[in-house]
């Protein structure tokens, strides 16, 4: 991945803004009108992808150092991916792939990514996690007849955060899976899915951890993967083919689809009332960044046009509607909508190495996701990914709200405990 | 050869007048403007003579006033330092009227009446003050920002493009009349009023002749409706009338629609103009009068005005009032110059000179929520000097849709009468300032109103002396008209 | 790298405060170019020196102050989509305005006083609440309110709310020396309801047909007209990124194609709804417009075109955008759409009802950034504002010098462009647009815009192109109005520091001559400056 393959990309950014703002037409107050977290808080347009591109075609053009700054301006996004889901309403170019690539060339140059990832790289390295806990903790809440398990249908790949800090979140995961019949294992050698590591630049160290699952996972010959945490999702989802540079062979599935499948099929049916009213938090990466990776191998030609000519994602097809669909089929829960939803939806802070690395900048970003969800009157928020709850969490009491994953609620609808 | 001499030969002696019974004429107007003489009037025949003019006033440092109308309400044209009267009155052509493009273009010497009358045959209107003076110049009543009586859209702005000769004696014109080959050979139709380069159309506006002089205007120009239906909505509460004006504006329906009270209403529907049956009249009226008239359209008028009707009625009754066609008193508008609201004012006396042979005017903008508030003041400060609040006459005119109004003070009084004049001038003055101590906006600055307006306008005043300075560094373009200039 | 001396920039730092200044190439970086015009309007761009937020209007007051004590020249920015904010002298401090964005809507007396950080898209949301709204520009809603206004002003709806000219009322300015000035109401009382006076209406210094793009000055706050719209909330949205869109109650609002065989029908057919004064969207859209509103992609733009430009064989329709509104009742709509057929048939015309969700791309447009899209770049040109007729003469004298550079521009088999009528059809407005490769016709878009230029002047139009250096090759041909800018500038802007040359591109060697005076002055400072970072 050359900054060089981008040039286009980075040339032809028109300065529209369309980067800065939730679409127009969806727009539904001034006080909730900007969807870019860095640009907000940061201010000055180099913090904006409009002005990132410009940084990277100082790179390329040598007119730019690459000095600290450089890095400070590439790290403190979220690459919550908002900025190219709005370009590509109206322009065909991969504004979040140059921003991946900018980071991947400070790694090369030896710069990035920045010393708090540093530290959890290296402790990926080491332990496998991302937190530097003993390999062995990572499943040592998973009753046995899960682990391994030979007759498996699915692996249920659960995650860092969901295996050492949002235990709640994985055991809800797999009870759900149980209760639906489905045959679930969890791997022993599960390894950090590379996230946090690839997003930040680190596409070495990424790629070993990917090689290492995609084996493991090969080797039990089962090819459906589900995972609770919309990190992992889009990491095996999109960005393993994208590093592979071709098809992994898995069928990958977040837990809100197969709860959704579930409920159409019968195969999950509550017996309990949640009265709650919540307010759903789309995750980026299950959102307007889910729609399966597009390969592409060619060039511009004249006018720009593609050839052979590219499919594009634009945030389509993302995972929208599967989460609000089963809450509102949660006897109880009353669903209330924040003003910005769906592709338009305002990240919670975390992603892009943002919360290892600037932890003010993560908080100001949920706090100001908070105070939206606070508007809409709904009690609790609720989210589809650990990374989301972790962070909006404090901010979400703070604001007397509570904050759920959604598997949460699901148990608690089935009647079930964890 | 001598200033005069020099004159006569741009003009011809014929046109140059410095006999002191001329220049006396000259010297005074309707206002409390106290008379000032100028030294010469010139009546130039061409905007060639207006420039050499022009030139050889700065080769003399001589004032230039310019004067278009033969009658003078503010004191625009008196000259503060003397110098040369510029009487354009013999440039009265309707230079085109351009019925596809709504536009028709005029000299300074048009008036009303002979512009209104001549478009009226064509089936056509310019968008009028109330009840112009039949002999005031329409350019001039356009560069003073006088408010048209239909506040639809931006018909209060209808000034297109310009010709004006600048104080250093180029030629400047404004908006699209700035393209190559104006006016004969260019494609241009001089309707686009933006440009070149700057707005310059707009400095010449509220102006009062500081800056140039105008020598012909294009104007957006209207159908006259081929039906028409106006109403009279009265009440002797002023606020509900103010709340369905809101509201009648917002709903976009009719042309002109403004508010006067009885007095000024028994000015207006009065048939003899006589004082004693305007005073009559005026009693019978309820105190306040919104007239609004509903104009067919130039396709399908019955069923526009059918739909609009319509919609009167219920905009009228949400507020419990009720469109009339007719009142007691006036059983029949259409013997009244009501009738014809696009027309300037065609008896003598003027309309507002009626009730006492001369009339004092305050006005200023305000929004409409606020007129009340200023009405008041006005009561308070009549009572306070012992004038007949019976006489004051008020004309409301709300101005683009309601966005913002003209308030319109009319104090009639007895020019023959010099302890009148003094309580008149008294009230004027007081009631001026308390006007603008609270909030009423003098845009059009006139005689103590310049002082009062721009003493607090401190900013205004320098950005503006930089622009007269640039534009006339000689100062020879009305001198001391605009206080603080 | 050219710095600011020490000095200077404490000063300015200590107006702002450090978090809000930076001298960071990295961040100045992203101040050096322009969107739209990008590589033509920003030709001889420079990164700039300094980049500064201020938070209010007595720091952007200050700031300016500090510029012309030590002649440094600034650009002010909002939203910097248009390329004519871009710094092409040494030292230019770019006085980003981002911070100032406050938005007030007085709803009785429809207008809002917006700070120049606020787009249209804010505004129209929030107008819309409250049953108001303005026209939002073509160029797209994320605009900012208070620089379109000083700038340009086109839109949909501005055959009814008038060229944005019109829609300013009261301003608040930071003259280019750093004086502070309002018009109009806010004048003397502080309110900001009424735009003329006292007096002689300052307003025609604010803006001409374009504007000074910052050429004088920084407007610092502007009350700008609203509209009453017969609607009241918040639209509920229709479908997903990229395609969404809202309607509105159909009973009030309905939408229209009205497909016209020759560019001559829609003229007629034009100038005929302008006398009916009815509807309250009439504009011309340039064919190719509907395949870039749709296409999903490039690709397929470009395929589904040529290949319905062949079934057409050059006789592609004119398209008249329509719309109709009851603002005052259902009946008024009725009332309307007869009116519109009876043109319609008496003209010769096809009348094509269109989606409702046209309200959306009307009133906050989104989709306009593609005209991006067929090759990277695009220009308007012509931009003429007179009359219908006068539109048509332009824009077909200007296709045939558009023809003679088709290819490399895209043959969009448009004879004329964009026609938008304002306030009813009294005054016209014609645009060509040619879209072309950005990395390989820049040259030859150059070469087009001064051609359609000359255009102008040879036919006796009056031309549109009026910014920076153009004054000047159409200034001779027009009594010399650039003359009189210029004098204007140099009484306004004495020290030429306000986004030079921009306001008048004839100042453009004085301007050189005073940054060497600058440099002289401020020499020993940056010697010492270099002595000092030379020691430590």
């Amino acid at each position: 991945m050359s900054l060089e393959n981008y040039r286009y990309d980075v040339e032809n950014c028109v300065r529209c803004s369309n980067c800065k703002w939730v679409d127009y037409i969806c727009m539904k107050s001034k006080r909730f009108s900007k969807i870019c977290p860095s640009h907000t808080k940061y201010l000055f347009d180099v913090y904006s992808c409009q002005g990132r591109m410009d940084v990277a075609r100082g790179l390329m053009n040598k007119e730019l150092d690459y000095t600290e700054t450089v890095l400070d301006v590439v790290y403190k996004c979220t690459m919550c991916g908002a900025c190219d889901i709005m370009c590509k309403r109206c322009l065909d170019l991969e504004p979040l792939e140059v921003l991946e690539t900018l980071r991947i060339r400070l790694v090369e140059e030896g710069l990035g990514p920045m010393p708090a990832h540093k530290a959890y790289i290296e402790r990926a390295e080491k332990t496998h996690n991302v937190f530097g806990e003993p390999h062995e903790k990572r499943f040592s809440w998973v009753p046995q007849e899960f682990l391994n398990r030979k007759d498996a249908d699915v692996i249920f790949f659960v995650g860092c955060l969901s295996s050492y800090r949002s235990l709640e979140v994985a055991k809800a995961t797999l009870k759900i899976l149980d209760t639906a019949g489905v045959k679930v294992s969890v791997l022993t050698d599960e390894w950090c899915c590379g996230s946090p590591i690839f997003r930040v630049g680190d596409l070495k160290t990424a790629k070993k951890l990917m090689e290492h699952n995609l084996s493991l996972i090969k080797d039990t010959g089962v090819n459906k993967v589900v995972t609770s945490c919309a990190g992992c999702y889009k990491m095996f989802k999109v960005d393993y083919p994208k590093i592979l540079g071709e098809e992994t062979g898995l069928e990958v599935a977040h837990i809100v689809e197969y709860i959704d499948k579930f409920l159409d099929e019968g195969k999950l049916k509550f017996s309990k009332e949640v009265n709650l009213k919540v307010t759903y938090h789309d995750p980026c990466h299950l959102g307007r960044l889910s729609e399966p990776y597009v390969f592409w191998k060619g060039e511009r030609k004249r006018y720009g046009l593609t050839d052979p000519p590219k499919k594009w994602r634009r945030g389509t097809y993302g995972i929208y509607e599967p989460p609000r669909k089963v809450l509102r089929s949660i006897p109880g829960i009353t669903l209330v909508e924040m003003e910005r939803i769906k592709e338009n939806a305002w990240c919670c802070g975390a992603g892009g190495g943002v919360m290892a690395q600037y932890r003010d900048f993560a908080e100001w970003t949920a706090k100001e996701r908070i105070e939206e969800a606070k508007v809409t009157g709904a009690e609790a928020v609720v989210s589809c990914c650990p990374f989301c709850k972790l962070n909006l969490e404090p901010k979400a009491k703070e604001a007397g709200m509570q904050m759920f994953d959604l598997t949460e609620l699901i148990i608690k609808a089935l009647g079930l405990e964890v | 050869m001598s200033v005069k001499e020099e004159l006569k030969t741009i003009v011809g002696s014929n046109h140059v007048l410095t006999e002191t019974e001329k220049l006396k004429e000259y010297s005074k107007d309707f206002s409390f403007h106290p008379p000032r003489m100028p030294n010469y009037v010139v009546q130039p025949g061409s905007v060639k003579e207006i420039q050499e003019i022009v030139k050889l006033a700065n080769k003399y440092l001589i004032p230039i006033i310019p004067c278009s109308s033969s009658v003078h309400f503010y004191g625009l044209t008196i000259p503060e330092e003397g110098g040369i009267i510029l009487d354009l009155r013999r440039l009265n052509r309707i230079l085109e009227i351009d019925k596809e493009n709504r536009m028709v273009r005029v000299e300074p010497g048009v008036t009303w009446e002979n512009l209104q009358t001549n478009l009226e045959k064509e089936g056509f209107r310019v968008f009028n003050p109330l009840f112009p003076h039949r002999l005031k110049s329409v350019l001039t009543s356009y560069l003073e920002r006088e408010p048209m009586i239909i506040p639809k859209f931006e018909y209060s702005d209808p000034i297109l493009t310009m010709e004006v000769v600048l104080p250093n004696g180029d030629l400047l014109r404004t908006g699209s009349a700035a393209a190559p080959g104006v006016p004969d050979e260019t494609i241009s139709d001089l309707v686009g009023p933006y440009g070149p380069g700057l707005d310059f159309y707009r400095f010449f506006q509220g102006a009062q002749g500081t800056l140039g002089i105008v020598t012909w205007v294009s104007l957006k120009m209207g159908f006259l409706p081929s039906l028409k239906k106006t109403f009279l909505i009265t009440s002797n509460n002023l606020e509900d009338l103010i709340e369905l004006t809101y509201n009648i504006q917002r709903l976009m329906i009719g042309n002109e629609c403004f508010i006067v009270n009885n007095h000024n209403m028994a000015n207006l529907a009065s048939t003899t103009g006589n004082p004693e049956e305007i005073g009559k009249l005026r009693e019978k009226l309820p105190q306040n009068i919104l007239v609004l008239c509903l104009a067919g359209g130039y396709r399908r008028p019955e069923e526009k005005i059918a739909y609009e009707e319509e919609v009167l009625e219920k905009a009228c009754s949400d507020v419990k009032l009720k469109p009339q066609t007719s009142l007691p008193p006036i059983p029949d508008l259409s013997k009244t110059p009501l009738d014809k609201l696009h027309l300037a004012w065609s008896k003598d006396p003027y309309w507002k000179f009626q009730y006492k042979g001369s009339c004092c005017d305050i006005f200023f903008i305000t929004v409409l929520e606020r007129v009340p508030d200023f009405l008041k003041l006005a009561y308070d400060v009549l009572e306070g000097e012992g004038y007949s609040v019976s006489d004051l006459g008020y004309y409301i005119q709300p101005l683009e849709y309601g966005r913002a109004c003209h308030c319109e003070f009319n104090l009639p009084y007895d020019p023959n009468d010099p302890k009148e004049i003094k309580k008149i001038s008294s009230i004027f003055e007081k009631l001026s300032e308390r006007i603008m101590a609270n909030g009423g906006f003098f845009s059009r600055p006139y005689g103590l109103w310049s002082r009062i307006v721009y003493e607090k306008a401190t900013e205004y005043v320098n950005a503006l002396r930089k622009l007269k300075s640039t534009l006339d560094p000689n100062n020879i373009m009305n001198p001391g008209k605009i206080y603080y200039l | 790298m050219e710095r600011i001396p020490r000095e200077i920039y404490h000063t300015l730092e200590s107006i702002v405060g450090s978090e809000y200044i930076t001298e960071d190439p990295v961040i100045c970086q992203a101040y050096s170019r322009g969107g739209y015009g990008k590589d033509i309007y920003d030709r001889g761009r420079v990164r700039p020196a300094c980049v500064i937020l201020p938070g209010c209007t007595e720091e952007v007051q200050a700031i300016v102050k500090v510029c012309n004590r030590y002649k440094i020249p600034y650009i002010p920015v909002s939203t910097f989509y248009i390329g004519f904010c871009a710094p092409t002298k040494p030292y230019t401090i770019m006085v980003d305005l981002k911070r100032m964005d406050k938005l007030w809507i007085n709803e009785k007396n429809m207008y809002a006083v917006v700070e120049p950080y606020v787009n249209y898209a804010q505004l129209n949301t929030e107008a819309l609440k409250l049953g108001l709204y303005t026209n939002a520009p073509l160029c797209g809603a994320q605009a900012s309110v208070l620089a379109n206004h000083l700038f340009q002003g086109m839109g949909q709806n501005v055959w009814r709310t008038g060229f944005a000219n019109k829609r300013i009322l009261a301003v608040e300015w930071v003259l280019p020396d750093g004086e502070l000035l309002h018009l109009g109401s806010a004048s003397i009382i502080k309110d900001y309801f009424w735009g003329e006076g006292p007096g002689p209406d300052l307003r025609g210094l604010v803006r001409g047909w374009f504007g000074h793009s910052g050429g004088l000055g920084i407007v610092t706050r502007i009350a700008v007209k609203l509209f009453p719209i017969p609607y009241r909330g918040v639209p509920e949205v229709w479908g997903v990124t990229p395609s969404t869109g809202f309607s509105l109650p159909s009973e009030r609002f309905r939408w229209y194609n009205v497909i016209c065989p020759t560019l001559e029908k829609a003229i007629k057919f034009m100038r005929e709804v302008s006398k009916a004064e009815i509807a309250a969207v009439c504009m011309r859209i340039p064919y190719v417009w509907r395949y870039l509103r749709k296409a999903t992609c490039r690709e397929e733009l470009w395929g589904y075109w040529l290949e319905d430009k062949a079934k057409l064989k050059g006789q592609i329709p004119s398209i008249v955008r329509v719309a109709i509104w009851g603002f005052s009742s259902e009946k008024q709509v009725e009332y309307e759409e007869k009116v519109l057929m009876d043109i319609a048939n008496e003209v010769g015309v096809t009348v094509k009802p269109a989606s409702p969700y046209a309200a959306g791309e009307c009133l906050k447009p989104a989709a306009s950034v593609r005209a991006f899209l067929p090759g990277g770049n695009f220009m308007g040109q012509k931009f003429n504002f007179d009359s219908l007729d006068h539109a048509v003469k332009v824009l077909k004298s200007g296709y045939k010098i558009k023809r003679k550079h088709i290819p490399p521009f895209m043959d969009d088999g448009e004879e004329a462009g964009w026609i938008l009528c304002f306030d009813f059809g009294y005054h016209v407005y014609a645009e060509l647009d040619y879209y072309f490769d950005a990395q390989e016709d820049v040259e030859e878009a150059i070469k087009a815009e001064e051609e359609l230029l000359k255009d102008d002047l040879e036919i006796k139009a009056y031309p549109g192109a009026q910014w920076g250096h153009l004054h000047e090759v159409s200034g001779p041909h027009m009594l010399n109005y650039h003359k009189l800018m210029e004098k204007i500038g140099k009484t306004f802007d004495p020290n030429h520091l306000s986004n030079p040359p921009r306001f008048i591109g004839t100042r453009k060697e004085e301007s050189t001559i005073l940054t060497e005076v600058w440099r002289k002055i401020c020499q020993s400072v940056i010697e010492e400056e270099k002595r000092r970072r030379k020691n430590s």
